[in-house]
């Protein structure tokens, strides 16, 4: 096991591998302050954009000299401007979470960890809030010094409770917000009614959503023991239910219907959606987010 | 439906603890899932599952157990609707006094139709009829003409009532529907009132009657007189049970003899023993009359068979001596001839003896059926010294004197015959005085030396030779005369053989028959007041039977108990009338079959887990 699941703070190889990498963005950033993100507006970047005619103003150094050689007209090169970007990473901490032999919840908040040592490291302003039914602490984005900091320790004073009403969370989170960027939501995603309520008022919300669901080795192989009651880690007022000998088969079977339905609405969405075991090491982590294109290598 | 023994469902309490401890148990294995709703088949309700589907082991139990705690209790299931209405007569003597001119028990027959009447067209209906030995007068009828019929061919008694069991009768017929009232029809004399201990559910008193004065003869009885053996003294109590003084006239007769001729002043309430003393009389029937028209009519006459003081021979084989001379001469019927062992033959050719005493003389063949034996040394071993025997005390030979401590010699071990019972015993267990009975033979054997100064001077000596006379003699029963109106009668006949008919005629004049076993004859219709008179083959015996019974002539009547509590009948009401089907069997067939369909269940789960 590496040092991401071992540890509450990065290791240093760790810290070198992350230091590569970089949060990928579909969108360009709307606006904000100088970063490492392109634009969604022309500036002084390097990446040309686009020419316009030549206004008496513009800066001498854009005029395209060639093309006035050839046209015998002044333009200007604009170019895109290279903007931060907002990272929201939303942590789920309802009782859920609380579960399996490899705990879901450290898992979420080394991922954390991680996400905002990426995002923090590419200059871009890197938040933390932690939810259940409801949002319960919020660190808005910043890029400032000691943010790294700060969210470490809110991760280390993060605690389980309530559960998880995702809808209410996102809408909550959508309003409050004052950047639009990238949301990262880290949860199991179990919640009785599914979340494209709160998915689709991000969105609405200018939003672009990266869903990271971990679950434990217990929850996609369980054991059960013959004839033992069931009891729902988050809603304790349920009453209980014995489990047959179907009852695992008929399990698999709900919980691959449930990924099925989560994915296909991420996809007609156009949401990144990647599903981790919290079991999972380092290596395994890094390829998975690779390949799940939630970070990509500089 | 009903339960004929309610009591047994308290057995559901270990069941419900062994679920409940099952059930905890159970919940032990308390598994923690992160989100339920994956674990669900929807549409069922998950309590449901956990109790049907999930461990049919454990219903399979359950089931079992309460199957059984269900047979226990004995449900029935009546074939008939209605209710189950019984009418419980009091039959005692004392309902048949009157009352305005009327008997008691006339004005009960009409309180029962009366309510009859009242009762819905298939409400069924039984009779109880409470003498001295209650009767249910046949099963559960819906048939109001048969009933009425029944009610109007009921007749009281001349005895007391046991009120007690014949409400047990009641309640054992209707057990399982505890739905129909039971009547007891009653005049409230002090002796018609159940128990205090017994709680009786929908019982309701139906009172006939009131106050009434009465004086009755409540004791007549004859005893050997102490002074002449062949003369006996009559005792007759007679109880004012009114509420005012009475002077009335007694009279006893003896046939057309007169015997006693007296006034008796009685205060109210007072019991008073007349006595006549010393009167002759040979096998007749002796009848106390008082002179008075009162309520009832049935105490105011007494009968009494006074047997000859009859002689009883007894021929003494052997020597003899001082003091079992003495203890021979202590009954003034003894008439005692002595003869040699050489010399019985001769003696037993002109005489019938009704004992046989053979005093140390050996084995000798006696024709007597009725011997008292003391063997010589040279028939038993001697034994240790008697220094705590033990005795008999239940025999009528060894309840009334004591021999412990009394002998200091060496006695004689004698033989127990088969049958035989050991009235006297060393401390080891060793037979010294036998007694033996078998028809009407019986036997005494006592290994103590009768010439024993240490045992011939105690007071023992006398009481028991004496006491052994009267048992071999046969004379101890109905030695006062009379019996009670309602108990069994005991006879031992001098006849052969078992199944000898024997006639009975009561004092109406009726012929009862009874059969005699083993020269047995027992017989329990005694119920009238009168002379009974037995007449068999070579015989005839006559028996009086009186009412006897201050509670009956005591016609006060008593308050009923207020509040009946539910019924606790012992035994739970086992005799079940035929009319209810009781589904106990049917149960425990389902009991087994649970039982077996666990086992094959089982068989596969271990087939499963292979």
């Amino acid at each position: 096991m590496t040092e991401l699941t071992q540890s509450s703070s990065l290791g240093a190889s760790a810290v070198a591998s992350l230091a590569r990498l970089s949060i990928v963005t579909r969108r360009r950033a709307p606006t904000g302050l100088p970063g490492r993100r392109p634009a969604a507006f022309t500036g002084s970047g390097v990446d040309f954009a686009d020419f316009r005619p030549y206004s008496p103003g513009d800066d001498i150094r854009n005029v395209d000299w060639p093309l006035y050689a050839r046209l015998g007209k002044l333009f200007s090169r604009q170019y895109h401007a290279e903007s931060e970007l907002a990272v929201h990473i939303l942590l789920d901490v309802s009782r859920s979470m609380q579960f399996g032999r490899f705990d879901k919840l450290d898992f979420a908040k080394r991922l954390a960890r991680a996400l905002a040592y990426v995002g923090l490291s590419d200059l871009d302003r890197v938040g933390l809030a932690t939810f259940s039914d409801r949002l319960h602490r919020q660190l808005p984005p910043r890029r400032a010094g000691g943010q790294l900091a700060r969210v470490f320790r809110m991760l280390e004073e993060s605690e389980v409770q309530g559960r998880t009403d995702l809808n209410r969370v996102l809408r909550d989170y959508g309003v409050q917000a004052r950047r639009p960027g990238l949301v990262v939501i880290l949860s199991d995603f179990f919640t009785p009614r599914d979340c494209t309520e709160g998915l689709d008022y991000l969105r609405y919300k200018n939003f672009e959503v990266v869903l990271i669901q971990v679950l434990a080795r217990e929850e996609l192989d369980p054991r059960i023991e013959p004839d033992a009651e069931l009891a729902d880690a988050e809603q304790r007022d349920l009453p209980h239910l014995t489990a047959d000998r179907e009852a695992v088969r008929r399990y698999r079977g709900n919980l691959e219907a449930f990924e099925a339905r989560l994915a296909r609405s991420c996809l007609e969405r156009g949401l990144t959606f990647v599903c981790l075991e919290s079991s999972l090491g380092f290596d395994g982590l890094l390829r998975k987010l690779l390949e799940g294109g939630v970070w990509e290598r500089r | 439906m009903g339960l004929l023994d309610p009591a047994a469902l308290w057995l559901l309490l270990p069941v419900a603890l062994v679920l409940a401890l099952r059930l905890r148990k159970r919940q032990k294995r308390l598994q923690q899932v992160s989100f339920l709703d994956l674990w669900h088949t929807g549409g069922e309700s998950p309590r449901r599952r956990l109790l049907l589907r999930t461990d049919p082991l454990l219903l399979q139990q359950v089931l079992f157990a309460l199957l059984i705690v269900l047979a226990l209790a004995g449900p029935v299931l009546p074939t008939a609707g209605g209710r189950r209405v019984t009418f419980v007569f009091d039959a005692s003597a004392s309902m048949t006094a009157l009352d305005g001119g009327r008997q008691r028990f006339d004005l009960a027959r009409e309180r029962a139709v009366a309510i009859l009447e009242s009762l819905e067209s298939d409400d069924q209906v039984q009779l109880v009829l409470a003498g001295r030995r209650p009767r249910a007068m046949g099963g559960f009828l819906a048939d109001r003409q048969e009933v009425r019929r029944r009610i109007m061919d009921l007749e009281p008694l001349e005895s007391e009532a046991d009120v007690d069991a014949s409400l047990m009768i009641a309640y054992a017929s209707t057990a399982g529907r505890d739905d129909g009232p039971v009547y007891l029809l009653t005049d409230g004399a002090a002796n018609a009132q159940p128990s205090p201990g017994l709680r009786l559910p929908r019982l309701r008193f139906e009172h006939v009657g009131g106050p009434a004065d009465n004086v009755g003869i409540t004791r007549f009885s004859a005893r050997p007189s102490r002074i002449s053996p062949y003369d006996h003294d009559l005792f007759v109590e007679v109880l004012n049970a009114s509420r005012r003084r009475r002077a009335v006239a007694l009279t006893i007769r003896a046939g057309a003899r007169a015997i006693l001729d007296t006034t008796v002043e009685l205060e109210p309430g007072q019991r008073s023993s007349v006595v006549a003393q010393g009167v002759a009389v040979d096998d007749e029937v002796v009848v106390a009359t008082l002179g008075i028209e009162d309520a009832l009519a049935v105490d105011n006459e007494a009968y009494l068979v006074v047997e000859r003081s009859a002689r009883i021979r007894v021929l003494l084989v052997g020597e003899g001596g001082r003091f079992l001379d003495a203890a021979l001469a202590v009954d003034p019927r003894v008439e005692l001839t002595r003869t040699s062992p050489e010399g019985l033959s001769r003696a037993l050719e002109s005489v019938t003896f009704d004992v046989v005493v053979l005093d140390r003389v050996g084995s000798v063949p006696v024709p007597g059926d009725r011997l008292l034996v003391f063997p010589s040394g040279r028939d038993g071993a001697r034994v240790a010294a008697l220094e705590t025997p033990v005795t008999a005390r239940d025999h009528p030979l060894g309840g009334w004197s004591s021999l412990g401590g009394v002998y200091a010699g060496s006695p004689i071990e004698v033989p127990l015959r088969p049958g035989g019972r050991a009235l006297l015993e060393t401390e080891a267990r060793r037979p010294v005085i036998a007694a033996w009975q078998r028809g009407t033979r019986r036997e005494v054997t006592v290994g103590l030396d009768p010439a024993s100064p240490a045992w011939g001077r105690s007071v023992s000596y006398p009481v028991f030779m004496a006491n052994a006379i009267r048992w071999l003699a046969d004379s101890e029963e109905h030695s006062d005369g009379s019996t009670r109106a309602g108990n069994l009668v005991v006879r031992h006949l001098a006849i052969d053989g078992s199944g000898s008919g024997v006639s009975i005629e009561d004092p109406r004049g009726s012929l009862l028959t009874a059969t005699a076993a083993a020269g047995r004859l027992t017989f329990a219709d005694t119920e009238r007041t009168g002379i009974y008179t037995l007449r068999g083959p070579g015989f005839e015996e006559k028996i009086a039977v009186n009412l006897a019974s201050a509670s009956e002539s005591d016609l006060e009547p008593s308050e009923p108990p207020s509040e009946p509590g539910p019924a606790r009948l012992a035994g739970g009401g086992g005799g079940a009338p035929s009319e209810h089907r009781t589904l106990s069997r049917l149960l425990l067939i389902a009991a087994l079959l649970v039982l077996l369909l666990q086992w094959l269940m089982g068989e596969r789960r271990g087939d499963a887990r292979v």
